[in-house]
Order: C-alpha cells, then structure tokens, then sequence
C-alpha cells in the first residue's frame, strides 16, 4: 500500500509554515542528545550468554551459561570492575552455569539452574558474597523440578517452579536449605514479593497472587488473565508491570492484591522477558532495551529505546535486565553493558522494519517490491538528513533528505528491485537522519537468492519429532502449514 | 501458537514446530519445554535438510517463522516473531 498521504500529514505536523512564494527551508536536524547512553561495558573474562542480572547496592551479579555467576563492583557504573566469578559443586564443572539469581540483602545470593541441553542438572545453591572477590558457596541442591527465577525475604526463599508452581523453602543460617512448601501453579517463570502478598508471572496462565503471610501455609488468592505469556514481574506499590513475551509489558493495579485487575498494556517490537524498575520501566525487548516512563501509574509511556549490539548473525537477544536509579545493566550472548538513562532528554527515535527485507521473486525484466516502515517513536520531530539507494536496480520510493517525521508519526517505503535477470541479488539502501543513537541505519534487499523465499513452493520435508515418530510435510498438503524455528531457551 | 493451531486447525491449519538442533539442545530439554508448554501440535527435531542452513540469508535473524499456503507456496517468512502479522497471514492464506 503506498502512502503519500501519510507522509504528507507527517511533513505538516513537522514544518514550520513558509511564505508561499518562496522556497521552503530545509528543515534543520537536531543535534540531540542521547536519552540512553552506553557508560561502559564488561572488562571481566568471556562468557557466553547473559542470562539474569541483579543489582545489590555496589555489587552486580549476572548468571551466565557456562562460565558461572560473574561478579562486578559498579561504584563507578562508568568503569564497571570485575570482582569474581563463582562456580557450583552441583551442575557440570565444565560448564559452570546458572540461570537465575536473587540477593538476600545480606549479601547472600540464591542462584536457580534449570536443567538443559549443557547442564543437566537443576539445583539451587547459595553463596556469601560478603568478600565479593572471593565468593564462598554455602550449599547446593540438586532437585527434580526446574526452578527458575527467586526471590528472598528474611530467612524464607520462594522459587518459581515452572509446573512445581510456587516453591517456599526456609534458609538456615549455615545456608542450607529445606522446603516448607509448595503452592500449585501452572507454569511458574518469577515471583517478587511485597508486603505479605507474593506475585508469580505464571507463563500462559497469567498473574498469580500467593497470601504469604505465613510462608509455610502459602496459598493462591488470585489468578488473572493476561493476553500474553508473564515471564518477570516487577512490584511497585500499588502497581506491577509484567513481561508478556511478544506480547510486550501489562500494567496490573494491586491496590488490591487479592483481585488484581489489567489496566494497560504496551505491545513492543521484540520479545519482553524481563523488566526492572528504577527512576523509570526498563524492559528487555530481545533486540533492545525499552524504557517507559511510569508517572502516570495507569499508562506507561514510551521515553526511549536502545539497541544492544549487534554482534552476530543470530541477533542480540536480551534475557536480562537490572536497575539502580538512572542506571540500567544489560547484555547479550557475549556482553554486558551499563547505560544511563537521562530523563530530561528529549530526542527523535527511528525504528525501520524490516531491516533485512526479503524481496519476492523477479524473473529478467520484472520487479517485486517490498514495503519499509518507518516509525519515529522518539519525542522530537525527525529529520532525514540523506538517502542514499547503492544500487541503480533499486528504487525507493519513501522518505529522503530534508524530510521530516513527527513523533509518533509512521510512514511506509516502498523498495522496488527491478530485475535484469533472475540472478540472486543483494543491494543496499542506507537511511540517515538526525536519530542521535542510530543516525544511519542500513536496510539490506534480497532477491532470487537461490533459497526459498515468498512466492516459492516449500520443497518438502521429513523430520523426526520429538517421540521419535515421522512427520512429513506431505501428510498437510491442501492444509495452511506455519513452519516455526525455535529453540527452548 | 497453541492457540492460533488450537482456533484455527478446523479450518485446515497446522503447526510443525522445527527444534533448531544447531544450538545443541537435547532432547532432554525439549522435554522439559514440551512438558512446561504442553503443545500439541507437531514439533520436530530441525537436521539441517530444509532446516536452519537452507534458509536465505536475509533471514538469518533467530527466530524465524514462515506460512506455506494450501498450494504449497510460501505465503510468508520473517526473521521476528511477530505474532500479529503471523496470525494475518495465515487467516488470509486460509481465506483463499
């Protein structure tokens, strides 16, 4: 669909009015600054894979796959310094891993590992980090469920348990730990605990409010439906806001914590799995980090966005995200970052999707095309400050230098390739503007690449499922088959 | 997806989930997932036939989704779990 309209309405709201006799004057890109900027990032020993991170005072804790609990001084959230790193006596030692972690406040830390493909034990363990350079393991459990995020209160610690539901076990003063408890649940991925009241993010079956008042007779109060997967919680008072997965972040009203009730919820572009909260709503987004101002208590508003490196073909996901104030830790497969967040900034946001656009099939003389949307969710107007199209077979036919976006405002491009032959083809087209932290951002253009693309017929396939059975693609022909690559991470 | 395979599988619709073995998952862990997710639609171990590597490399971005019409072709193929833009394209592909 073209939209010269759009784009029309989206000029107007972001001009000045001219003279109609003379020549308009460009408009003038802004010399913004960045609402989210990086402060530093890891000076400690490789990882692979960022999963949880906590904050506790001056000390940041993160769960990595296999090299263990890493531990960093972040005083200076500028020049982070890297403390330690801790492994388990439970799990595989060639792969120290941990998946979830928690603080006590006492400087113990709980950390949770389900069992996987690498490591496949689960067990909890809990380490003094008093000496945070020399953390000392108290003790570890191996168990037979798969526990999954925690939270501490006193000496009593509650673990979502996937289909254990809420698990409560008290944490003797060596450390040691023993069950008291378990509350039923369907699918528990994250408790936080405020007041006498225990909050469970219960995967596809919503929110979960366990009575903890006394921990050892725990029992659900309160289930609530949410329209997407909860997979972390944060607890603000009277408000709590959860990570949907694909469907973005809910806001849920506590006031009453026995009948919870859905007041607001943000789609947003990635996959939400975790949020945290500090002067603002920090979200994990797979690809970026979201931050959402929470003054209106009912309605987040959407103040920023941060792109996490891109540093491989697999993409950048974020599993884990923590907070202190106006500093915000976060990290992909290999790094971790912190970043300010700087409330009193206002600035243009660009978001193009698809940045990678697969163009249909053209034959010698054909052209396919594909649609570009371009979307400034920042606060101010956004300005194109060039438009440069790296190939003379494609054409754009979209915004270009001295266009304006206002904010909030979207507009679609349409990519032309024009084919002179059905030879694969890979061209460029390179979008700048005055977006402080991606001031140009390169849409890549695909065609006849030889794969099978939109328009192509599936070649077939036969798998073996998981039971050990035959599935054949021909078993759904005449049927509408959605083909979906995962993985269980 | 359940419920998408769930609404829609009257009308002729399928799912095949495709466990993308190149990140060394085990079946141990699929388990585990299948268990805490309790899917019931198809879900099958990815070997590299038309299966990670076989795709373009403009989709190269994990996760990766795509709708095959009822001629076989197709009809849809992102890099992003979208879930909006999934669900319209298989209504529309059921539609035709």
């Amino acid at each position: 669909m073209r939209t010269p309209l759009l784009l029309a309405a989206a000029l107007l709201a972001g001009c000045p009015t001219e003279p109609a006799v003379s020549e308009p004057e460009p408009p003038t890109p802004g010399d913004w600054l960045d609402p989210v900027e990086v402060l530093d990032d890891w000076d400690g020993p490789q990882f692979s894979e960022l999963m949880d991170l906590e904050v506790d005072g001056e000390l940041l804790a993160f769960c990595t796959a296999v090299q263990g609990l890493q531990l960093y001084d972040i005083s200076d959230p500028a020049d982070l310094e890297f403390l330690a790193a801790a492994e388990f006596s439970d799990g595989s030692s060639a792969y120290p891993r941990c998946q979830h972690l928690s603080f006590d406040g006492q400087r113990r830390i709980v950390v949770t590992n389900r069992g996987d493909s690498i490591q496949r034990d689960s067990f909890l363990a809990v380490l003094d980090a008093s000496t945070p350079d020399a953390p000392v393991e108290l003790s570890s459990m191996e168990v037979d469920w798969s526990p999954e995020g925690s939270t501490i209160v006193g000496e009593t610690l509650f673990v979502s348990g996937h289909d254990a539901g809420l698990v409560v076990l008290d944490i003797a003063a060596d450390g040691s730990l023993s069950e008291t408890t378990r509350v039923p649940l369907e699918n528990a991925w994250q408790v936080r605990v405020q007041d006498d009241w225990a909050y469970v993010a219960n995967g596809n079956a919503g929110l979960a409010v366990v009575d903890v008042t006394n921990p050892p007779a725990a029992s659900a109060v309160a289930l609530l439906d949410l329209p997407g997967p909860a997979k972390d919680l944060e607890v603000d008072g009277d408000r709590l806001y959860v990570a949907l997965g694909a469907a973005g972040i809910a806001t849920v009203d506590i006031s009453d914590p026995a009948a919870p009730v859905l007041l607001d919820t943000d789609d947003t572009p990635g996959s939400a799995l975790g949020v945290a909260l500090g002067d603002a709503l920090y979200v994990a987004d797979w690809n970026e980090l979201r931050v959402f101002d929470v003054t209106n208590r009912d309605d987040p508003r959407l103040v920023a966005k941060e792109p996490l490196p891109l540093e491989t073909e697999s993409g950048s996901r974020t599993l884990g995200i923590a907070a202190a104030g106006d500093v915000l830790f976060s990290g992909n497969w290999t790094e971790m970052v912190s970043y300010r967040y700087f409330a009193d900034r206002t600035a243009p946001d660009i978001t193009v999707e698809p940045i990678f656009a697969q163009l249909p099939e053209a034959v010698a003389g054909s052209t396919s095309s594909s649609v570009i949307t371009i979307t400034n969710e920042g606060s101010e107007p956004l300005v194109f400050t060039g438009l440069d199209v790296r190939d003379d077979k494609l054409e754009w036919d979209g915004p270009v230098r001295d266009d304006v976006l206002a904010p909030g405002a979207s507009v679609n491009a349409v990519l032309r390739y024009h084919a002179e032959n059905a030879a694969s083809f890979l061209g460029e087209v390179v979008i700048e503007t005055d977006d402080p932290d991606q001031p140009q951002i390169v849409v890549t253009a695909e065609a006849n690449s030889g794969g099978i693309t939109v328009g192509s017929e599936f070649p077939g396939a036969t798998w073996v499922d998981w039971q050990g059975d035959t599935v054949s693609f021909s078993e759904h022909a005449g049927e509408v088959v959605l083909l979906s690559y995962f993985a269980t991470f | 997806m359940e419920i998408l395979f769930q609404e829609r599988r009257e009308q002729g619709f399928h799912v095949i989930g495709v466990n993308t073995r190149s990140f060394n998952e085990s079946a141990f862990t699929l388990e585990r997932f299948l268990d805490q997710t309790q899917v019931t639609f198809d879900v099958v171990w990815d070997e590299g036939t038309i299966g990670w590597f076989g795709w373009p490399p403009a989709i190269a971005p994990f996760p990766r989704q795509a709708v095959v019409g009822r001629d076989g072709r197709i009809v849809y193929m992102a890099s992003e779990h979208d879930a909006g833009a999934v669900e319209a394209a298989i209504d529309a592909a059921l539609a035709e």
